[in-house]
């Protein structure tokens, strides 16, 4: 496996708002599909999703509602809100405007 | 709610954990294995739950009710603590919002009227550049009818006049305001019973006797019923039909005043003044009627200034002598009584700020001494906030708890302060004025000053407990968890000392400005009078009130001061139109003959008084003869002159023959027939040039009957004897302002202002040695405590207690020399700026200033002796073993 990257600090939103945006989903389904769109690249303490889920749905990003998951079990299910997807379009060009910016910085010679 | 929350999001973890094992045990871990796997993936489900919780905004108010609760179970605990800080509190809030209420009453007040602000009053500006607000009639009405532009109504008020009224028995006062017939539309008031005058401005001269009665009025003296309207009762002994009763809470134009009931101008209100001349004809401004009216919507103060110009300048050119006009101005009308304006400010509002100053600085020193307090509490809770922050606390956390532990305290305290304020009030509403005049004095905690007090807790709240928060959420939890208790820094000691060294300064202040007032009473009570106050009564008689034509007055009044000389212990008796610092003066224009127009010169006041009168009052005569009975109607009009006046108009040669002229009255020259010393009359202050002429020649209603006493004589009973006489004589007449001339001058216009500030600043200046008391207390026997250790490791080397004691009280000495250091300079700063309020002491005046000196150093060595003295007695064993 690769070796595993801490997530920085500030891109958990980022990395929900990606996930829930390909579809709606339960706490234990958000982690599972960063894992998956990252690869298993990325390291993330699983219980510190939920505060920040918290946050998105009090910041109007995300809308939850209670439903049942795949195993009948009751689950809580996260949407992306219209005011979500036009802030996870935002993040995502301002962060790859970072990344565009470092990499150009890191490889300049001379 | 909160639970069901709670329970939600504890499952919806609890889910995520089990379905992580759930993955795990099918990639082929056993159950149990898998399971502690998931938990520790998962990280501290306690503390993730919390975090979301917060997140979802749903602790804050779970937070503060548990910071609540905790605060409530801390107060408890140390109630010695709490009942200081609660009743240190409680007297500086309760001060605060006491003064508050009664500047609330006093200035603060609108009219009880519909749309109070659109009232103004009228001021004319006359040639000597001050601001007259009494009008004649014609000139009233003319304005009235010149000015409907800019005023939907103006109407005439003569406020506060006495009369008589007899409703079958004994006439009794009654003080009534004598109005136009459209003030009550004016006001935009509705009757509680029956009807307000009907008749139009045209009709005014001609007006029948009506008369509607306040409320208040109606309610005490004919016991609330329906029927009074229609009887028949004599007011000045006309008969006069009540056709209504004015609304509940209206009080009439002048609102500290008690109205008993509204008149309309009749024509023999000129009698009021006693002047010669008809009240409707007469155009020159003496009949003092306030103008008071109600701007149209829309139109400012100042946009009435043109259509007041007009009037003016046309009134003033077709009346140049009746109506001496430079110009008109409008004033808003506020509860404040209208003064002059211009020149003679009203000092209402200064003092009233003044007093309110003082009651916040002693609120300031409650505060002082409470954040010393709750700063060393929070010094001994730093452990308690070092485990705080280690189990998780952020620091705006354990700031807000301090916060609402503080805010608990200044609720308390403010509750305490409503109560004190309550009680002060109370006693503040008995405070006898020294006279007869129906003064309003209903200081009350109403809604306004109890959010006054609420505001002042939170303000107090918060100011007190912000500092020692921002200290106590500054920990570093390692450090103190492992620090032992000896962890005060020298900084933090310093803090508290300069806070009671501020402390002291500021009760310092309170005291050199009660040393003052009490000072200022002490000397005016010492003022020479000029009279023999100690041996005079005086009863006042009210002749127009009994419906006495002049000529019947004047007969009346000889024949009860002839029965009054014939009463047992009276030595002399006379009758007099004025007392000192009473409440009627009357005043003219005096000029020598062939000098400039009466226009131009000062007013000199007067007083009409009977034979007998230096006699009787023991004012001096010093050249010449004193008035005397023989003085009638008929005869020369002569005048008795004061020193002042001999000196001021007939600097050079005797005073004595020459004559002058009163308000311009070429036909009745006054011949000075003597000259008398100085005294008193209107108020403390300088005597002015003053004059006495004969009552026979210069009559006034009502008058007062003044009597002296026989050494040894008994008072009271000489006034019973005397009201008797007189109710034998004239059982019409209403008698009232029967008291001592002692009594009198402690009336508002003389004793009483200074006796008051020096109550009220004496009370302040306590409750500040009190607070600095405590604070010096607290703070010295902190800094003991905090030496405990050091103090034994002294002794074991061999210190004397005489030693130790000299330590500890070395700090106090240096803390409270700095505080009256500091305290003289900021008394000094105060006294300068309540200079004009003081009475024959200088401001700087030594005295005070080192009395206050003296009593704050010996009061605060006193606090500092006891724990100093316990700080010796202390076994250095333990306090070595102590950490």
């Amino acid at each position: 496996m690769d070796p595993q990257a801490q997530i920085l600090p500030g891109t958990l939103d980022l990395l929900i708002l990606k996930a829930v945006s390909l579809g709606e989903l339960h706490g234990y389904g958000v982690l599972l599909r960063i894992e998956q769109i990252s690869g298993g690249a990325l390291l993330i303490e699983q219980g510190a999703l939920y505060p920040a889920l918290y946050r998105l749905v009090r910041r109007g990003w995300l809308t939850a509602r209670w439903g049942t998951s795949e195993n009948n079990r009751k689950a809580k299910f996260y949407a992306l809100t219209a005011k979500g997807r036009r802030q996870l379009q935002a993040e995502e060009q301002s962060w790859n405007r970072l990344a565009a910016a470092m990499g150009a910085a890191l490889q300049a010679r001379s | 709610m909160r639970n069901r929350k709670h329970e939600e999001m504890k499952a919806e973890l609890a889910a995520h954990v089990a379905e992580r094992a759930k993955t795990l045990e099918e990639r082929g871990m056993d159950a149990a294995e898998a399971q502690k796997r998931a938990c520790i993936e998962f990280g501290s489900a306690e503390k993730y739950a919390e975090q979301s919780r917060e997140a979802a905004g749903l602790a804050a108010i779970e937070h503060a009710a548990q910071d609540l609760r905790f605060g409530l179970r801390l107060l408890r605990k140390s109630p010695g603590f709490t009942v200081t800080a609660v009743l240190l509190l409680a007297l500086g809030i309760g001060a605060n919002a006491a003064i508050f209420s009664m500047v609330d009453w006093l200035l603060l007040r609108p009219l009880p009227v519909p749309e109070a602000g659109q009232l103004t009053y009228l001021a004319a500006n006359n040639i000597h550049d001050g601001f007259d607000n009494g009008f004649s009639y014609p000139n009233f009405n003319d304005i009235r009818a010149q000015s409907k532009a800019v005023f939907s109504e103006l109407a005439g008020v003569q406020p506060f006049q006495l009369a008589g009224i007899r409703s079958g028995g004994e006439t009794t006062t009654f003080w009534a305001n004598y109005v136009s017939g459209n003030f009550f539309s004016m006001l935009g008031l509705k009757p509680a019973l029956g009807r307000f005058f009907s008749f139009t401005p045209a009709q005014e001269a001609s007006a029948p006797a009506e008369v509607v009665l306040s409320y208040a009025y109606w309610q005490t003296h004919f016991g609330g019923r329906a029927e009074v309207i229609g009887q028949q009762v004599a007011v000045n002994n006309q008969p006069t039909t009540i056709v209504g009763v004015a609304p509940k809470g209206f009080g009439g134009i002048l609102a500290v005043l008690d109205t008993q009931g509204y008149l309309p101008f009749t024509p023999d209100l000129a009698g009021e003044f006693g002047a010669s001349g008809d009240f409707f004809h007469d155009r020159k401004d003496n009949a003092g009627l306030l103008v008071v009216g109600r701007r149209r919507p829309g139109i400012s103060v100042a946009a009435t200034q043109p259509a007041l110009a007009l009037a003016s300048a046309r009134i003033a050119g077709a009346y140049p002598l009746g109506a001496p006009w430079r110009g008109l101005v409008a004033r808003k009308l506020t509860s404040e009584p209208p003064g002059a304006a211009g020149a003679n400010r009203d000092p209402l509002p200064g003092v009233a700020a003044l007093f309110l100053g003082l009651a916040g600085m002693v609120l300031l020193l409650a505060c002082v001494n409470i954040a010393n307090l709750l700063l060393a509490r929070a010094g001994l809770r730093r452990r308690e906030m070092a485990v705080r922050a280690a189990l998780g606390a952020g620091r705006g956390r354990l700031l807000r708890q301090m916060l609402i532990e503080s805010l608990l305290l200044a609720g308390l305290g403010g509750a305490g302060g409503l109560a004190v304020a309550a009680g002060a009030c109370h006693a503040l509403n008995l405070m006898p004025t020294g006279s007869d005049v129906p003064v309003v004095l209903n200081f009350a905690v109403s809604w306004h000053v109890f959010l006054y007090a609420c505001a002042v807790a939170a303000a107090t709240g918060v100011a007190v407990g912000l500092v020692p928060a921002w200290q106590a959420s500054r920990v570093a939890p390692q450090a103190a968890l492992q620090a032992s208790g000896r962890a005060v820094t020298a900084a933090r000691t310093r803090l508290r000392a300069g806070l009671v060294a501020a402390e002291i300064a500021g009760s310092m202040g309170l005291l050199i400005v009660a040393g003052l007032f009490v000072r200022s009473l002490e000397r005016a009570q010492q003022v020479d009078l000029g009279f023999d106050v100690h041996a005079v009564v005086n009863l006042t008689l009210d002749f127009h009130a009994a419906g006495y034509a002049p000529a019947r007055g004047i007969a009346v009044a000889s024949a009860l001061v002839e029965r009054a000389r014939a009463l047992p212990a009276v030595t002399a008796a006379s009758m007099a139109s004025s007392e000192p610092m009473g409440s009627f003066t009357y005043g003219g224009r005096v000029t020598l003959p062939g000098r400039p127009a009466p226009q131009q010169a000062p007013e000199v006041e007067y007083n009409s008084v009977s034979g007998e009168y230096f006699a009787t009052m023991g004012i001096g005569l010093l050249r010449g003869r004193a008035i005397a009975d023989s003085d009638r109607a008929a005869s020369a009009q002569v005048a008795v002159i004061n020193q002042k006046m001999a000196a001021a108009y007939w600097p050079k040669g005797d005073a004595v023959g020459q004559t002058f002229l009163l308000d311009g009255d070429a036909r009745r020259a006054i011949e000075v027939v003597g000259v008398a010393a100085n005294s008193v009359v209107d108020n403390i202050s300088d005597p002015a040039p003053y004059f006495y002429v004969p009552l026979a020649q210069r009559y006034y209603s009502p008058a007062i009957l003044q009597l002296h006493l026989a050494r040894g004589a008994d008072p009271g009973a000489v006034l019973r004897a005397a009201r008797s006489a007189v109710r034998a004589y004239a059982p019409e007449l209403p008698v009232y302002d029967v008291q001592t001339m002692l009594q009198a001058t402690h009336s508002l216009n003389g004793l009483l202002l200074f006796e008051l500030g020096a109550m009220l600043a004496a009370i302040m200046g306590l409750l500040g040695l009190f607070m600095a008391v405590i604070g010096v207390y607290g703070v010295i026997a902190y800094a003991a405590s905090q030496r405990t250790h050091e103090i034994g490791v002294r002794v074991a080397l061999g210190a004397s207690r005489g030693q130790i004691l000299k330590l500890v009280l070395r700090q106090a000495v240096v803390v409270t020399a700095a505080g009256i250091v500091l305290g003289l300079g900021l008394g000094a700063l105060l006294a300068t700026g309540l200079s004009s309020l003081l009475f024959g002491v200088r401001p700087l005046d030594p005295v005070t200033f080192g009395g206050a000196t003296l009593l704050l150093g010996a009061v605060a060595l006193a606090a500092s002796l006891v724990p100093a003295r316990r700080a010796m007695r202390a076994d250095p064993i333990a306090a070595l073993r102590c950490e």
